[in-house]
C-alpha cells in the first residue's frame, strides 16, 4: 500500500510526534509498505495564524502521489482532506481544551481569542469526523476527546519502542534508573531530593541531555549541597545501547515527571527490561499502564514518600522481581507492540 | 478596553461635538486615544479628558504598528472629505468598527478621489465596486461631462457609497433604522443602530420644557438653524409664509447657520423679496452658541425639513427636542422614526402650510408636543445608554472578527493573483471551508 | 542562522525534485548553518495550482517556536509564494506556464534560476529579472571518476516519453559498430518501460539495447566511469540536467539534441560534448564518430570536465549565491 504519514512540522523543533511518525514509517515499509512522511508547517502564534494554516491544510492536496491511506497524527493536520482517512490522534491543540483557563492557555481570553478558541473546537468537530477511524496515543487523549467533542474513538494504540529488541533483564544491581531529558517536567531535582532520606545503600542514575544549561547546573549544586556525590551519578547523554544496558542492570525504574499525557517511552524500556516502575500520583499519563504494587508504584509526590518506596523495592528483591515480570506482560495486556498498531492501522 | 477613537474634533465639526459627548462618559472606563483627523491644534478642538493624537502627524507605517495595540479601533466617517480623508485611509488598512454619520457619502468620495487624489480612474473603479456596471457606467458619464455629479442631485441615496466605507471594517454603527435597512445587504459585519448621546447644549437648558401661552396678538417665533443647504428648504417655507395672510401677520422666522453658498443664498433672498418678508424673516448666519441656545429656548417651535432625504440622522433635531421645542420634519428617513407626538410630520406644501397654521394658532397644541419632545428626548438619547450599547456591540463585534480577517486575508491574497477560470470554483471552496468553520449553515 | 529550504513535492517519487532540496540542506549544513527542509504535497495530477498557492501563501515561516527563521530559499513552483522578509527564490521552473506565485517573486530579495532558459522564460511571460543564473550542481561530485571510455553509451535518466529514450533505441538501428546502449531509470509511468522494451524487441536490438531499471548512486558512477560516452536528450527541458553534470564530472563527453534545451547551455558542439538534430540517424552518426575516435572523446571529456569550472558550477557558487 502507499500511505502517507501527515504531521505537523515546527521547524527546528523536533518532538515526540516526529519521532512517532519516523517510528511508524519504519515499521510500515518494513511490513512492505511505500511509506511518505508529510510534514505541514505550522504556527500557532498570534492566535489568528491558526486560522489561516487550518484554512490551508483543507486546501492542501494529501493525495498527491496516490496514497492508499493517509494516517493523520496532529492537529492541524489532521484537517487535510482525504476519503480514506485515519487518525492516530497524539493530541490535539491542548490550548483550545485543558490548558484554556490555565497560565498556558497561550490564546488571549478576549472576544477574539473565544471565538478563535471555538472555531478550533468547530474544526475538530467537523474535520475529524471525517476520519474513517480515530485512535489515540492514550486513555487521556479519548476521554478528552470525547468530552469536549462528543467524539469516540475506535481504540486506544500505545506507541511502542522502536527497537524494543535491545531491552532485556540482566540484574537487579545496586542502583535505581532515571533516564529522560532532564528539565524541570521530568523533576530529575525531586529525585536527588528523595536519596537525602534513603538510608539504605543503593545509588541513583540520572542520564540524558538537559534542555537548558541551566537545569543542569542546578542538580549538580543540588548533588553537592547534600553531598551525595556517591549516591548519585548524572551521565549527561547516552546512547540507545548504553541506556539499554543500563537498565537490563538496574534494580528499578523512576518515571516521575509532572502531569504528562503519555506514560512516557521510559515506562515502556523499563518494562520491556522487566523491571518495575515508580512513578507519582501527579504523573499523569503513567497510571495508564502502572498499577501501584503490580507492575510498579505510583506513590506521593513528595521526596520523603518517594524515598519510602524505593527503600520498600530495595527491601523485597523477590517481590520486585516479580513486579518485573509483571511489568514485562502489561506490554502484551495492553498491547504495546508495532503488529497490533499497523493491524488497526492498516487493515 | 483599550479603544483607538478615530474623529474630527474641530468645534466646527458636528461630529467632533458628536464625539466630544461620547468621550466624556467613554473614558471614566475604558482607556481611549482619540486619533483627530481635521487639525492638529489642541485649542481648536473640543475639550475632551482623554489622550490626543493627532494623524498628521504620524506616519502610516507607524500607524499599523500602533493601532495593533488596542483591542478596538473606531472610525467616526461622515461626508467631509477635509475631515475624514485620513481616517478612510488608516480604516482600509487596519480592521476596525465604523460609525457611519452619512449613508450617501458622495461628496466624500467624490472629493477625496477627484479632489484630493485628483484620480478619475479610481473614482470610476470604487463606483463600479458599489454599484456594479451600472455605477461604472454613470462614473465615465460624469467624467466627460454628459451627467450631473451624483452628489448634486436625488440620484445621490441611490448611488451610496456606504459600501466602501465598511470595507475592512467587522461592526457597523448607525444612528437610523433607515440606515441599518441600507447597510445589511452590503456587509457582512454586524450593523446596529445606536440612538445618538445626550447633546452638549442641554446643559444649558432649563429643567422644565418651557412653552410660552401666548395671546393672539403676540408673535410667533419660529426657528430654523444648523447647515443650510438646499434641502432643508428654507425657501420653501419662506415662501409658504409669505402665501399666508395668517403667517405673515404673526411669525417671525429666524435663520441660524451658514447658508450654502451662491445660488441657494440667491434663491432665498429672491423669495424674501419676492413676498416682502424682510420684517418677518431674519437671516442670521452663523452665530455663536450663546445666541443659537438662546434662540431655541426662546422659539415657540422649530422647523427642521431636508428634502431629499440624503441618509442622514439630524442632530440639530436632537437638540430641538432637548429644548422641548415641537419641529416640523419631512415624513421620511430618520424623521418618520420619531412617533407622530413628538415631532409634527409633512409631506407636501400643502401639509406645511397647515402645519405652520396649526402651530401659529394652537398654544395648546405646543405645549402638548413640546411636553412630547423634551420627555422622548430624555428617555431615548441618553448618553450613558449609548456607550452601553456601544461597548456591548464592540464585544459582539470583536466575535466575528476573526472570521472577517480569515476571509480578507484569503480575498487579499487572490487578489494578488492574476484571476482565471479556476477562481470561481476556489471562491466555492473557500467558502465553503470558513463557514464550516465559523458553524454557519 | 537558521535556513529553510521549501520546495513542492510529489510523494512516493524517487529522486528528481527532491534530490536538490536534499543536496542544498546538506551542503548548508556542512558549513555549520542550521537547516531544515519543508517540503509541500503538491498534486502533479489535478492541476489546481491556484487552490495550493494559496494555501501555500497562508503558511507562516517567518519564525518558530519563538525562533527566528532568518533565511528562506525557496525552490520550486508555488512554493515561491510563502510569505518572508529576506526570501531568496530559485527557480528550478517545470512547468510551461508561469505559476500563481509568479507575482510573489519580485517579494524576494534575489531571485535566481537554474538555467538561461528558465531566466528567460520567467522574463518574457512574467516581466521578471533575475539576478543570475546559478546551474545546479551535483552532490560529493568526487563519487564520478573516469575508468574507461568501454563499449556502451549510457543514458541514465526517468524512463519518460520526454525524454526520449525510445528515439535513442531507434537510433541504435542505424549502428554499425559494435557498441551497446545502455538505458538506466525508473520508468514513468511504471508500464513505459515495457514499452521502451517491446520497441527493442520490435527492432531485433536485445543484444545491443539493455534497460537496467533504476539503478543505485554506486552503480551510477560505476557505469559512468566505463562508459564511452553519455546521453542526454530530454525535449527543451530547464535545466542542463543532472545526468549532464554527472557525465561531465566523470569526465565524459555528453551527446544532446539541437531542442534540448537546458544542456545546449554548457555542452559546446565538438568541444566537450555533441549537439546533433534530433533524428534517429543523427544520433547515430554522432554515436559513431565518438566511438570511432576514442582519443577525441577522451580529449572533449576532459574539456567537460573542465566545463564545470568555466561555468562555475559548484556548492561555493550557489551558497554565495543563495545565502550571502
Amino acid at each position: 500500500m502507499r500511505i502517507s504519514i501527515a504531521n505537523v512540522q515546527a521547524p527546528f523543533v523536533k518532538g515526540g510526534a516526529e519521532y512517532l511518525a519516523d517510528s511508524l514509517a519504519q515499521k510500515l515499509e518494513e511490513r512492505g509498505h511505500q511509506v511518505a512522511c508529510v510534514r505541514i508547517p505550522f504556527k500557532w502564534y498570534p492566535p489568528q495564524t491558526i486560522l489561516e494554516h487550518v484554512l490551508a491544510c483543507r486546501m492542501l492536496r494529501i493525495q498527491s502521489g496516490n496514497p492508499d491511506l493517509v494516517i493523520a497524527l496532529k492537529f492541524p493536520a489532521y484537517v487535510l482532506p482525504f476519503a480514506h482517512k485515519k487518525v492516530w490522534l497524539l493530541h490535539q491543540f491542548r490550548q483550545a481544551y485543558e490548558l484554556w483557563g490555565t497560565p498556558h492557555q497561550g490564546i488571549p481570553n478576549t472576544p477574539e481569542g473565544r471565538r478563535i478558541r471555538d472555531m478550533i473546537m468547530q474544526a475538530d468537530n467537523v474535520y475529524l469526523r471525517e476520519a474513517k477511524e480515530i485512535y489515540t496515543n492514550s486513555r487521556i487523549v479519548a476521554r478528552r476527546l470525547q468530552h469536549y467533542n462528543g467524539i469516540g474513538v475506535n481504540g486506544v494504540l500505545y506507541p511502542p519502542l522502536l527497537r524494543p529488541e535491545i531491552y532485556r533483564c540482566a540484574d537487579f544491581g545496586d542502583y535505581f534508573f532515571y533516564p529522560s531529558r532532564l528539565n524541570s517536567i521530568k523533576r530529575q531535582a525531586l529525585a536527588i531530593e528523595a536519596m537525602r532520606f534513603v538510608k539504605s545503600g543503593f545509588r541513583l542514575v540520572l542520564a540524558g541531555k538537559a534542555d537548558q544549561e541551566l537545569y543542569l547546573d542546578d542538580l549538580r549544586t543540588l548533588v553537592k549541597q547534600h553531598k551525595l556525590e556517591d549516591r548519585v551519578t548524572l551521565l549527561g547523554w547516552i546512547s540507545e545501547q548504553e541506556k539499554a544496558d543500563l537498565m537490563a542492570n538496574c534494580y528499578a525504574a523512576l518515571y516521575i515527571p509532572y502531569d504528562e499525557d503519555s506514560y512516557g517511552y521510559v515506562t515502556l524500556e523499563a518494562f520491556h527490561s522487566a523491571k518495575p516502575v515508580i512513578t507519582l500520583s501527579d504523573s499523569g499519563g503513567t497510571d495508564e499502564v502502572i498499577e501501584n504494587g503490580v507492575n510498579g508504584l505510583i506513590l506521593p509526590p513528595t521526596a520523603e514518600a518517594l524515598a519510602a518506596g524505593m527503600e520498600e523495592l530495595w527491601s523485597a528483591r523477590q517481590r520486585t522481581v516479580h513486579m518485573g515480570q509483571a511489568a514485562q506482560a502489561t506490554l502484551e495486556r495492553h498491547n504495546i507492540r508495532w503488529d497490533h498498531i499497523l493491524e488497526r492501522l492498516v487493515a | 478596553m483599550k479603544i483607538a477613537w478615530f474623529t474630527p474634533l474641530n468645534r466646527r465639526s458636528a461630529i467632533g461635538q458628536y464625539s466630544a459627548c461620547i468621550l466624556e462618559e467613554l473614558v471614566r472606563t475604558e482607556q481611549v486615544v482619540v486619533y483627530v483627523s481635521d487639525t492638529d491644534q489642541v485649542d481648536a478642538c473640543w475639550p475632551v479628558d482623554a489622550e490626543l493624537a493627532f494623524l498628521s502627524k504620524i506616519e502610516p507605517a507607524q500607524l499599523s504598528h500602533l493601532l495593533s495595540g488596542y483591542d478596538c479601533v473606531v472610525y467616526n466617517m461622515g461626508n467631509h472629505h477635509g475631515y475624514h480623508g485620513s481616517i478612510y485611509e488608516a480604516s482600509l488598512k487596519h480592521p476596525g468598527i465604523v460609525i457611519l454619520h452619512d449613508v450617501v457619502l458622495q461628496h466624500f468620495f467624490g472629493g477625496y478621489f477627484l479632489e484630493l487624489q485628483r484620480d478619475w480612474d479610481a473614482y470610476i473603479r470604487h463606483m463600479a465596486y458599489a454599484h456594479g456596471p451600472e455605477g461604472e457606467q454613470l462614473a465615465k458619464l460624469i467624467r466627460a461631462g454628459r451627467e450631473r455629479a451624483v452628489w448634486d442631485g436625488s440620484a445621490a441615496v441611490q448611488y451610496h457609497m456606504a459600501k466602501l466605507a465598511v470595507r475592512r471594517k467587522y461592526g457597523v454603527i448607525v444612528h437610523s433604522d433607515f440606515a441599518k435597512r441600507q447597510l445589511e445587504p452590503i456587509t457582512a459585519a454586524p450593523v446596529r443602530k445606536i440612538n445618538f448621546p445626550e447633546p452638549r447644549m442641554s446643559k444649558w437648558f432649563p429643567r422644565r420644557p418651557f412653552a410660552r401661552r401666548t395671546t393672539p396678538e403676540d408673535k410667533i417665533h419660529v426657528l430654523t438653524f444648523g447647515m443650510v443647504n438646499r434641502n432643508k428648504m428654507v425657501d420653501l417655507v419662506i415662501e409658504t409664509i409669505g402665501g399666508s395672510e395668517l403667517l405673515r401677520n404673526h411669525v417671525i422666522y429666524t435663520v441660524i447657520g451658514v447658508i450654502e453658498a451662491g445660488e441657494y443664498s440667491k434663491t432665498i433672498a429672491e423669495v424674501i423679496r419676492k413676498h416682502d418678508l424682510g420684517s418677518c424673516v431674519r437671516l442670521l448666519g452663523p452665530q455663536p452658541d450663546e445666541v443659537l441656545i438662546e434662540s431655541l429656548l426662546t422659539t415657540d417651535f422649530a422647523v427642521n425639513l431636508r428634502y431629499p432625504y440624503l441618509g442622514e440622522s439630524s442632530w440639530s433635531l436632537l437638540e430641538a427636542l432637548f429644548a422641548g421645542k415641537p419641529t416640523i420634519v419631512w415624513r421620511h428617513g430618520y424623521y418618520d422614526e420619531f412617533p407622530d407626538n413628538v415631532v409634527k410630520k409633512v409631506a407636501s406644501k400643502d401639509e406645511l402650510l397647515s402645519a405652520l397654521t396649526e402651530l401659529c394658532r394652537n398654544s395648546e397644541a405646543r405645549l402638548a408636543m413640546a411636553e412630547e419632545a423634551w420627555s422622548y428626548a430624555r428617555k431615548h438619547f441618553d448618553t450613558k445608554q449609548y456607550c452601553r450599547q456601544l461597548l456591548d456591540f464592540i464585544e459582539c463585534a470583536r466575535l466575528n472578527r476573526p472570521i472577517l480577517d480569515l476571509v480578507d486575508h484569503m480575498s487579499d491574497c487572490l487578489l494578488e493573483m492574476p484571476a482565471n477560470s479556476e477562481s470561481a470554483e476556489l471562491v466555492e471552496t473557500l467558502e465553503r471551508e470558513i463557514c464550516r468553520l465559523a458553524a454557519i449553515d | 542562522m537558521r535556513i529553510v529550504v521549501a520546495s513542492t513535492y510529489v510523494p512516493f517519487r524517487k529522486g528528481g525534485e527532491l534530490t536538490v532540496v536534499h543536496h542544498l540542506a546538506a551542503a548548508l549544513s556542512a558549513r555549520a548553518y542550521q537547516v531544515e527542509t519543508v517540503l509541500v504535497p503538491l498534486d502533479s495530477q489535478r492541476p489546481a495550482i491556484m487552490e495550493e498557492t494559496l494555501a501555500i501563501r497562508s503558511l507562516d515561516l517567518t519564525e518558530s517556536s519563538g525562533n527566528k527563521i532568518d533565511l528562506l530559499i525557496t525552490l520550486r513552483t508555488p512554493a515561491h509564494a510563502i510569505r518572508h522578509p529576506n526570501k531568496v527564490a530559485w527557480c528550478c521552473q517545470h512547468h510551461r506556464r508561469p505559476g500563481f506565485d509568479v507575482c510573489y517573486l519580485p517579494e524576494a530579495r534575489r531571485i535566481y534560476a537554474t538555467s538561461k532558459a528558465v531566466a528567460k522564460r520567467l522574463k518574457q511571460s512574467s516581466d521578471i529579472d533575475v539576478h543570475g543564473v546559478v546551474y545546479p550542481c551535483l552532490f560529493q561530485p568526487e563519487r564520478f571518476h573516469s575508468a574507461d571510455f568501454g563499449d556502451y553509451f549510457l543514458y541514465v535518466s526517468r524512463l519518460y516519453p520526454c525524454k526520449r529514450q525510445a528515439l535513442a533505441i531507434q537510433a541504435m538501428k542505424y549502428v554499425r559498430s559494435p557498441f551497446r546502449l545502455v538505458l538506466a531509470g525508473q520508468a514513468e509511468p511504471a508500464a513505459y518501460a515495457a514499452e521502451l522494451q517491446r520497441l527493442v524487441r520490435l527492432l531485433d536490438l536485445e543484444d545491443r539495447v539493455q534497460l537496467l531499471g533504476w539503478v543505485s548512486e554506486g552503480e551510477k558512477a560505476t557505469l559512468l566511469a566505463n562508459a564511452c560516452a553519455a546521453l542526454y536528450l530530454p525535449t527543451d527541458a530547464d535545466s542542463c540536467g543532472y545526468a549532464t553534470l554527472e557525465a561531465f564530472q566523470a569526465r565524459k563527453p555528453v551527446i544532446t539534441l539541437a531542442d534540448s534545451g537546458g544542456p545546449t547551455e554548457v555542452i559546446e558542439d565538438a568541444f566537450n560534448g555533441l549537439i546533433v538534430e534530433p533524428q534517429a540517424e543523427a544520433l547515430a552518426a554522432a554515436m559513431e564518430k565518438l566511438w570511432a575516435a576514442k582519443m577525441k572523446a577522451a580529449l572533449m571529456g576532459r574539456n567537460a570536465f573542465d566545463t564545470i569550472r568555466l561555468h562555475n558550477i559548484g556548492w561555493e557558487r550557489v551558497l554565495e549565491a543563495l545565502v550571502a
